[in-house]
């Protein structure tokens, strides 16, 4: 085991590098001067020439990766074009509601998918059985984007219960959760649900039945962990797009997180304030996918070998 | 010929789909500029008998520019997903088929283009190469085939194995007669349902990017576009964005429900879905 986690762990690194290298290259596609941006149309080539060379500009590509490359070792992603502060100071601040409203959905997903997961897959009832199904297909078929105007009609202009957006207290993570959940929930619910039918046709769960265990105990403790292995790939997997699908929902709920500021930053050509999002966002992906990876190594004991 | 048993799930789905099929040739009755005509004193108009889905801020007919957004969204979704489709199929059975050190490189730069989030990189390169129909098509089919890939390698690797392969080997067949005339024609089904959702999807993050004002030139209305400019009159006109919104979900929905039918129906042993 802890020989497949190094030689996992060793890879890790090749490949963010890699993810870091592309996005350079890509970023430093952009065609135009960010001289332009900055000085605007009226300022003469003496100016922007000064520019260039305080911003590193006019030297070669190799040399601007270099910077670059010192730079994200020391986490270090220069200075945004437009307000010139620190582009690090900027994400660390954004940071932290990010991280709490990828916390809750995922928390809130969790709690209604698995569970309706296992109630439907173990209820031999039609009508619900297909209830259950529509649900799970609609909750995949809804965006974010528009399950997040909606949700505000509703409970921000119709009951005008709920803030419409910002990030001031509790209630204003209630709505950018729910809309991140429910179409997560949905998809958990079905790989639930697909799990557990399987492990109860398994010898073990009529053995458990037959020594007349709860009902409650045989789904939710024996069925339930003996299925949990897809659960954790697919929760995995879900917090790393998660993460990319939290960039349109806080822009509709104008929550003060790393999407914001890279749309922000997107639309007023601050690029190195994108560049360096792009970079994080792309790297706790991955390492998110690294660590699903490891608890599903570690959760099946047949993939050892 | 083999009895297949329909289901009420394809059914539902193959309808839904062939409407918006209906809604995307009916929108070449007119052009852009038809669709965007200005009319300020017309705005905001509720759906009524006369303005299907209402007017939007602009004073425009709603409904024309949703049928445009057909048009465009499906455009999209079925280019993407055919490039994918023929990439991720050669790719796939190129790896699957000749094995060892080839598989092993070329699952090591799948795993690259895995490892990357999907939708990050087509809004980097959207936002690089500029809004465009090309360029989006170009972005999205970038990640599209890697889960085609995926699928075929892992299909070809226990398809190889089996006795007709060998025999075929065995009677001379190049490797080229092999696999396209005896591995991936098996491999049809399979294509076919990873297909339908792939296109759904795609049409998911299509409307994201142009939600985020990231998809095809102003010029164009699409659903994402609409939605996003919908938002900001939830208050005096919500149907700005239910009517895309709603097309979006029922286009998605089809999609899905046609992959699951296709699948219980081409496979009802595995009648579990992912």
């Amino acid at each position: 085991m802890l020989k497949v986690f190094f030689r996992r762990f060793i890879l890790l690194f090749p490949l963010l590098f890699l993810v870091a290298t592309v996005t350079f290259l890509l970023m430093s596609l952009i065609p135009g001067d960010p001289t332009d941006l900055l000085l605007g149309e009226f300022a003469t080539e003496l100016e922007k020439e000064r520019l260039r060379e305080s911003m590193g500009l006019n030297k070669s590509l190799f040399k601007q990766y270099l910077v670059f490359l010192t730079g994200l070792i020391r986490l270090d992603f220069g200075f945004s074009l437009l307000s010139g502060l620190s582009v690090k100071d900027m994400i660390i601040q954004r940071f932290p509601a990010t991280l709490e409203l990828s916390a809750y959905s995922v928390l809130l997903s969790c709690l209604w998918g698995i569970p309706a997961g296992v109630l439907t897959a173990v209820t031999k009832n039609k009508p619900l059985d297909f209830i259950s199904t529509s649900i799970g297909v609609l909750g995949m078929s809804v965006p974010g984007y528009f399950l997040g105007p909606m949700l505000i009609w509703l409970f921000s202009i119709y009951f005008d219960v709920l803030p419409v957006g910002g990030r001031e207290n509790f209630s204003s993570v209630i709505l950018p959760s729910l809309s991140l959940a429910l179409p997560l929930g949905a998809i958990l619910m079905r790989i639930t649900r697909a799990s557990i039918q399987e492990t109860l046709t398994q010898e073990f769960i009529k053995v458990a039945y037959s020594k007349g265990i709860s009902n409650f105990t045989l789904y939710f403790k024996h069925a339930l962990f003996a299925s949990l292995i897809p659960i954790i790939t697919v929760v995995g997997l879900q917090v790393g797009s998660l993460l990319t699908g939290t960039v349109i929902t806080e822009t509709i709920f104008n929550w003060p997180g790393l999407g914001t500021l890279l749309f922000e930053a997107i639309q007023q050509r601050d690029y190195p304030i994108v560049q360096a999002c792009i970079i994080i966002i792309a790297f706790i992906y991955v390492v998110i996918n690294f660590l699903t990876d490891l608890l599903y190594t570690y959760a099946n004991p047949r993939i050892h070998s | 010929m083999k009895k297949y048993k329909i289901n009420i799930f394809l059914v539902f789905g193959s309808l839904l789909i062939l409407l918006f099929f209906g809604f995307a040739f009916w929108s070449f009755t007119y052009s852009y500029d038809e669709a965007n005509q200005v009319n300020l004193s017309q705005k905001f108009i509720s759906p009524n008998f006369t303005h299907f889905m209402g007017t939007d801020e602009t004073g425009a007919e709603l409904f024309k520019k949703v049928l445009i957004g057909s048009r465009v969204s499906l455009f999209i979704a079925f280019s993407v997903v055919f490039i994918g489709l023929i990439i991720g199929t050669l790719y796939g059975s190129i790896s699957g088929y000749y094995g060892k050190k080839v598989d092993e490189t070329m699952m090591r730069l799948l795993d690259l283009f895995y490892s990357f989030p999907g939708f990050l990189l087509a809004l980097t390169l959207v936002c690089v190469l500029g809004p465009s129909l090309l360029n989006l098509v170009f972005a999205l089919s970038l990640t599209s085939w890697t889960g085609f890939a995926r699928l075929v390698r892992g299909e070809v690797l226990h398809l190889k194995e089996l006795d007709y392969i060998s025999s075929a080997r065995s009677i001379g067949s190049s490797d080229f007669r092999i696999l396209f005339k005896h591995i991936i024609p098996n491999l049809t089904g399979l294509l076919l349902v990873q297909s339908t959702f792939s296109l759904a999807g795609t049409l998911i993050v299509e409307s994201g990017l142009s939600f985020l004002g990231l998809g095809a030139p102003a010029h164009i209305p699409t659903w994402g576009s609409l939605l996003n400019s919908g938002k900001f009159y939830l208050v005096e006109a919500f149907h700005i964005s239910f009517f895309p919104g709603i097309s979006i979900v029922l286009v998605v929905l089809g999609f899905n429900l046609l992959g699951d039918g296709l699948k219980q129906m081409l496979d009802p042993k595995k009648n579990s879905v992912i």
